[in-house]
């Protein structure tokens, strides 16, 4: 069956109550398993990463290679040259270290079709520490050309970015996050690669985030007034023409990011910027230096303020 | 598997024809590796224009059909040897082969390290050590899963296997029982800094891949015989369902004497007097192979013919060239 028809006949569960993108990402696979050129595989993760159930469904087209993240990308990248569409899995940290020779030369110089999945995305990873705390992998993945990278802030938003991902040819880093999120879009929305979503209007600070920092965005947006939330799931290529009518409307921006200061969504802001010469006041919420173990909310507390 | 006096000749005059083809393009550009270019040409000669017992090429393939979804897999994971790739890709009609002469220059179809968007006949990029296994037993998978019958090689340096990446393929390889996964490993005893046994020792080879679950092969990798009877061995005799390794003993630098075994010449182009005489060697080489094969001469260039191969049901025709 041809996988336009299959995405508009597949129609999306119902999501109300707060779930983590992860989880998402696993409902996803079940929903789409049936198309035969989707290949899953896990490097020893499958709970963390919600495959389990695609395994079951579909064991064929499954595999398991235990732990070695570089040659699963690997392994991937020999898939995609035989026309499958391997989706691989494990934590947001280890594609960017250790798979990330892999990646660069067997996925990205190569423009392999393969669409890396990586959870438990920054601090908000928490107990795990900052050796499991993914805190500069949008960076690297930015960093490197032909890959697309994207950051969703809730359910919805996942299920319907990964439909269009799986439609789009050539390799894609998705990161995804450990804990439970609100849901914030409803099921009539509809998610276009490169484009952002304002969900707040306002004319004072315009906040732009991706992710868990989105629902904070939200929060301070609510508590100042007036305040402008752009939700932007697309790193790269970013929304630069939305960054732009910010740039006009908007006096400050705040990018807020659970990531690393260099390299992630504030430095492709601060990039629009530069280029298009606008006037306006950057700020940025980011992580200055490794974290540790904590819960979330502790976490972010001390690494953020907030 | 019995092999005529004819058909080693043959191989010789081919392998003599790539290792000149191989010197010549890294002068040209000055830059490149001949010293591990040199060490795998025989066997790439064997695998492209070598035959089995049933008189089949032992790599299925044809150059009119680069992307033929059903074609054998080369991957060279010991990428920076790309001018023995190339010499082969290039006597087999892959691309014109007045892009020797551009190989490493910008715009260029030959890349210093082989590039699958730019070449025609290059399965997959490499360059970075350590990962073509990996991308081979992708391949070997998604064969045995489509039910194609294709093969796929993988050749990779015994400095090479000191990248623990490869093992982690190797187990993945055993463990699935890829049996359609052919490594070779060219084992010329020279890295760059020195002999692979002193810097960090690999073998013994035989048992470490014996405990990862490949059915193993030692050959002379400069013995045509001892190349084709592996070969055949992997293509049609098989009763075990094991991913196989044949590890070839080798010499780095092979075909230029006074190269051979020198360090110095992992990644420096051969040039002055050196160079002339390996070229006059070759060409002397290569006109007294010919005057045994009875091959017709013209203007010193050699003419080398195949035949017609069929190969179910699709009809694989290697070209006659001057």
């Amino acid at each position: 069956m041809g996988l336009k028809k299959l995405i508009s006949d597949k129609t999306l569960r119902e999501y109300k109550e707060p779930t983590a993108t992860r989880q998402a990402y696993g409902n996803f696979l079940i929903r789409f398993g049936e198309y035969e050129k989707i290949f899953v595989i896990d490097a020893d993760l499958s709970g963390s990463l919600q495959t389990k159930q695609f395994k079951n469904k579909h064991p064929d087209r499954y595999l398991n290679l235990g732990i070695c993240e570089g040659t699963m990308a690997g392994f991937a990248a020999g898939l995609a040259s035989c026309g499958y569409i391997p989706f691989i899995n494990t934590f947001a940290m280890f594609h960017s270290t250790v798979a990330y020779q892999f990646i660069f030369q067997s996925i990205a110089k190569t423009k392999m079709n393969v669409k890396i999945i990586g959870s438990h995305g920054g601090i908000h990873t928490g107990e795990d520490g900052d050796s499991h705390q993914a805190i500069n992998d949008l960076a690297v993945m930015r960093s490197t050309p032909n890959i697309k990278v994207f950051e969703f802030s809730d359910a919805i938003q996942t299920e319907r970015g990964l439909e269009c991902i799986l439609l789009d040819d050539g390799p894609a880093y998705i990161r995804l996050h450990r804990n439970k999120m609100p849901i914030i879009y409803d099921s009539s929305f509809k998610f276009e690669i490169g484009k952002g979503y304002e969900l707040f209007a306002g004319k004072n600070i315009a906040f732009i985030s991706s992710g868990i920092m989105t629902h904070y965005a939200l929060k301070l947006a609510k508590l100042a007034g007036n305040c402008r939330v752009i939700d932007m799931p697309t790193i790269d290529p970013i929304d630069e023409e939305l960054i732009l009518k910010v740039g006009k409307e908007n006096k400050r921006i705040v990018v807020m990011q659970d990531h690393f200061i260099n390299g992630g969504l504030s430095d492709a802001v601060a990039k629009v910027i530069a280029d298009k010469n606008l006037d306006i006041l950057f700020e940025e919420i980011s992580l200055r230096d490794f974290a540790e173990s904590g819960k979330p909310k502790d976490l972010f507390k001390k690494y953020y303020n907030l | 598997m019995r092999i005529k006096k004819k058909d080693l000749l043959q191989l010789e005059l081919i392998s003599t024809i790539l290792r000149d083809d191989i010197i010549t393009m890294i002068h040209e550009a000055n830059s490149g590796h001949p010293g591990g270019s040199l060490s795998i040409a025989d066997i790439i000669c064997c695998l492209y224009f070598g035959k089995d017992r049933y008189g089949e090429n032992i790599l299925r393939y044809n150059p009119e059909y680069p992307d033929w979804e059903n074609r054998d897999r080369v991957i060279l994971s010991k990428g920076h040897a790309a001018p023995a790739l190339y010499s082969a890709l290039g006597e087999a009609g892959f691309f014109n082969k007045k892009w020797f002469s551009e190989l490493r220059r910008i715009d260029s179809i030959l890349q210093g390290h082989p590039d699958m968007h730019k070449t025609p006949g290059i399965d997959f990029s490499t360059g970075s050590l350590g990962q073509g296994s990996s991308v081979g037993c992708g391949i070997a998978y998604a064969a045995k899963l489509q039910n194609k019958d294709f093969k796929v090689y993988v050749i990779a340096g015994d400095g090479e296997l000191q990248e623990g990446s490869n093992w982690e393929a190797f187990s993945i390889a055993g463990h699935n029982k890829l049996d359609n996964f052919c490594l070779i490993i060219d084992s010329n005893k020279l890295q760059i800094d020195g002999s692979v046994f002193d810097l960090n020792d690999i073998e013994p080879l035989e048992m470490k891949f014996k405990s990862f679950g490949f059915a193993t092969r030692r050959i002379d990798g400069h013995n045509y015989r001892e190349i084709i009877n592996a070969l055949d061995h992997f293509k049609n005799c098989r009763k075990s369902n094991r991913p196989f390794v044949i590890i070839a003993d080798t010499i780095k630098g092979k075909g230029v004497a006074s190269i051979e075994g020198n360090v110095d010449y992992h990644g420096k182009p051969i040039k002055g007097q050196i160079y002339t005489e390996a070229k006059k060697y070759f060409k002397k080489k290569s006109e007294k192979l010919s005057r045994l094969l009875s091959c017709k001469k013209s203007n010193s260039q050699i003419k080398v013919i195949y035949e017609t191969i069929k190969l179910k049901g699709l009809e694989l025709m290697l070209k006659t060239w001057d």
